[in-house]
């Protein structure tokens, strides 16, 4: 195995921390949105917490009656205020790394304990493997697609090495879902910006990439599931402007990498490629096909709060 | 009951899967068509039908990509193959059906005068490219946006910052002559050449033909900045005009690239240039272990002898013709607008307001399972083995697959 990577492709901390503080940030959104009892769980009341780190990161939430959303402005009452890219990256990688929670508002210690109580929940859904019933698996099937897809968005804003990948993506919105009204969410690239979300598409995308089922899902998702097998077979199918699906792949596959990425600047082959099925493939070679993205690989973003 | 029509495609692509990487790579792959409604090899061709690896047959409109021009296992060229194969192919020096070919070739493309013979279109294509840098003495090269010129990384989609091959490659848009001016002024002095198709035949959209005047204009711009003109005819070949698509358009090229068609599917390719950069490319060094092999030779010889006699050119727009007429009507007999663009011989077609090809993939599937292979987003191919009876065929069928994409969309 060639352990040393060339210096381009080599990932800063600061990209990491970027793409895996806005993973995170999405993730805890849509553990609120997605399982209303667990809402119960997050002190009620109305607060915010921001999270700040180097190079301008800010990533702002605002609790709602247990409701997380995601805003673009204000401080709110917390801000946890990490000190080194390489710490904030760490610590949303299920690491340590040094962070200060810092006073801004009279909610402080509620929108502390919220944030931690979320993004632990948020650590426990991505570990699961075992499921209680469909629901669940849908649950946790839709959590790593939210992942996925902001990964992506994130990393098409953030990372060089892909950087002239992105920007040959065309301007519109690839939506992803499972068929038969499964989980679904979409991406989106205005000029410089790339959105996520979930539930469709507001306006008809521009390419479609659908599951057909909620295992097919989740196997390509944790990498238990050969992409090109499942796009030889037609239970992944590829829609419309399937170029614009086509770059998705190399940047799933460098979300990958940023979501293993360790301190010492070595990514985890494990963690990067998914169950490393052999005759699984490159998601971008394929040509088509479902990228081998494991956003499990993640190893429970969530867990910043530990 | 086994109700998948491509099992053993699907068995095969996944063997594939296991030991080459994306198991079907490039423009070959599933992913390019629509998975799982097309199917991913093929065993045998004859005339303009193809048989998959689970037994279904296709009248086909791809031709090997266009290599096929007078159609699948044609004796006339295979015959003469078959018999050099047998006499030997790779020969340690060159046979005399090399020097035979380039005085042909000299003797039939206009303006061109040597030849330089290579296995695929990208080595024709950046063999053409290092040649104008080199004769000029200056680095970029202008392309068009969109515009394939082969897998080369200065021209593909391989774009990662450690590739450092499109540093001095510029993009303009095809027809766009105003851009082309610009990129001039902006790189004075440097720009070692212009490479562009007949027309603009980009995948996934609409064929654009030249707006008047174009190449004349990009002959005109190349002549007062000292540059070359390329023209990439590895496509169109031998479909628009015998002597070269650049003589129907009225360009006036410093070099051709052409392959595809030229041999009816055997491996070949070739540069070919004008006596003024033929100095340039005799002190450039040259090789490829296998461009010297003779069966390829020997088959281009039989085909142009065949394309010639045959008038194939004259036949394949007539055969397109029929069929973008055939295709318009059978759309507007289901509410449909289609687009039908590009050379007759080498037409596509998109439904109007249609921009992302959600009913283009529908359609072909439907048209795939009907046995008539139409790809949904690449450029189809007329062969001299396409009579009026399969075209009729095709469009007859096509009427029923329209009919079904409109119950589909409910549109």
């Amino acid at each position: 195995m060639i352990r040393s990577m060339s210096s381009l492709k080599s990932l800063s901390p600061l990209t990491v921390a970027r793409v895996r503080s806005g993973v995170v940030t999405a993730l805890c959104c849509a553990v609120t949105d997605l399982d209303s009892s667990f809402c119960e769980k997050i002190p009620s009341g109305k607060y915010a917490l921001t999270l700040s780190g180097p190079g301008g990161i800010r990533r702002r939430m605002s609790f709602v009656e247990g409701r997380v959303s995601e805003t673009s402005y204000g401080i709110g009452d917390a801000v946890l205020r990490f000190f080194s890219a390489e710490g904030m990256a760490l610590t949303f990688g299920g690491g340590r790394g040094a962070v200060l929670p810092l006073p801004a508002g009279p909610r402080f210690p509620k929108a502390v304990k919220a944030f931690m109580t979320v993004s632990k929940r948020v650590g426990e859904l991505s570990s699961r493997r075992d499921f209680a019933d469909e629901s669940e698996k849908r649950l946790v099937t839709e959590i790593l697609m939210t992942a996925a897809l902001r990964g992506v968005a994130e990393t098409a804003m953030a990372d060089s090495w892909t950087a002239a990948k992105s920007a040959a993506m065309m301007e519109g919105t690839v939506e992803v879902a499972v068929e038969g009204g499964g989980p679904s969410g979409w991406i989106r690239r205005c000029g410089d910006v790339w959105e996520s979300g979930r539930g469709r598409a507001e306006a008809k995308a521009n390419a479609r990439l659908v599951f057909a089922d909620l295992d097919t899902a989740y196997g390509l998702f944790t990498g238990t599931v050969a992409a090109l097998k499942a796009l030889g077979r037609g239970m992944v199918s590829i829609r419309g402007k399937v170029p614009m699906v086509q770059i998705l792949f190399p940047l799933m596959d460098r979300f990958s990498e940023i979501m293993a990425w360790r301190a010492e600047g070595k990514a985890d082959p494990k963690a990067a490629g998914g169950a490393g099925e052999k005759g699984s493939g490159s998601a971008e070679s394929a040509g088509g096909a479902t990228g081998e993205t494991n956003p499990r690989a993640a190893k429970n973003p969530g867990e910043a709060a530990k | 009951m086994n109700t998948n029509r491509f099992e053993s495609s699907q068995n095969l692509y996944e063997r594939a899967a296991a030991v080459i990487p994306g198991g079907i790579y490039g423009s070959k792959s599933p992913g390019f068509t629509v998975p799982a409604r097309f199917p991913y090899y093929f065993t045998e061709g004859s005339g303009c039908r193809i048989k998959d690896a689970d037994g279904r047959e296709y009248i086909d409109y791809l031709c090997g990509f266009g290599s096929m021009i007078l159609g699948f296992g044609n004796p006339a060229v295979d015959d003469p193959a078959i018999e050099q194969i047998r006499k030997g192919d790779l020969l340690n020096q060159p046979a005399p059906a090399m020097v035979e070919l380039a005085e042909r070739l000299a003797g039939l493309i206009d303006r061109m005068d040597w030849s330089v013979f290579v296995k695929n279109g990208t080595d024709a294509t950046t063999l053409a490219v290092s040649l104008a840098r080199v004769h000029t003495g200056k680095p970029y090269i202008l392309m068009a946006r969109g515009a394939y010129h082969g897998s080369a990384n200065w021209c593909s989609s391989n774009d990662y910052p450690i590739l450092r091959d499109k540093d001095e490659v510029k993009t303009f848009d095809y027809g766009d002559i105003e851009g082309l001016t610009e990129l001039f002024n902006a790189h004075k002095g440097e720009i070692a050449g212009v490479i562009l198709t007949p027309y603009h035949h980009q995948t996934w959209a609409d064929q654009i033909m030249p707006p008047k005047g174009w190449h004349e204009d990009v002959r005109a711009l190349c002549d007062r900045e000292e540059a070359l003109f390329i023209m990439d005819d590895i496509r169109a070949n031998f479909r628009l005009n015998l002597h070269g698509s650049h003589v129907q358009m009225g360009a006036k090229p410093d070099f051709v690239t052409m392959g595809k068609s030229l041999a009816n599917g055997y491996p070949i390719g070739v540069l070919m240039g004008s006596e003024e950069v033929k100095k340039t490319a005799s002190g450039f060094f040259i090789t490829g272990t296998f461009w010297t092999s003779t069966v390829p030779f020997v088959a281009a010889l039989a085909c142009l002898d065949e394309m010639e006699r045959l008038d194939v050119v004259s036949h394949v727009n007539a055969m397109g013709r029929r069929l973008k007429d055939g295709l318009i009507s059978a759309a507007a007999a289901s509410g449909y607008r289609v687009n039908c663009t590009g050379p007759d011989a080498i037409p596509f077609m998109t439904f109007a307001d249609d921009f992302d090809l959600y009913h283009n993939q529908e359609f072909s599937a439907r048209m795939a399972d009907k046995g008539v292979y139409l790809h949904p987003h690449h450029n189809w191919f007329l062969s001299y083995a396409h009579k009026e009876a399969d075209v009729d065929e095709t469009t007859q069928k096509a009427a029923e697959a329209f009919r079904e994409v409109k119950e589909t969309f409910g549109d």
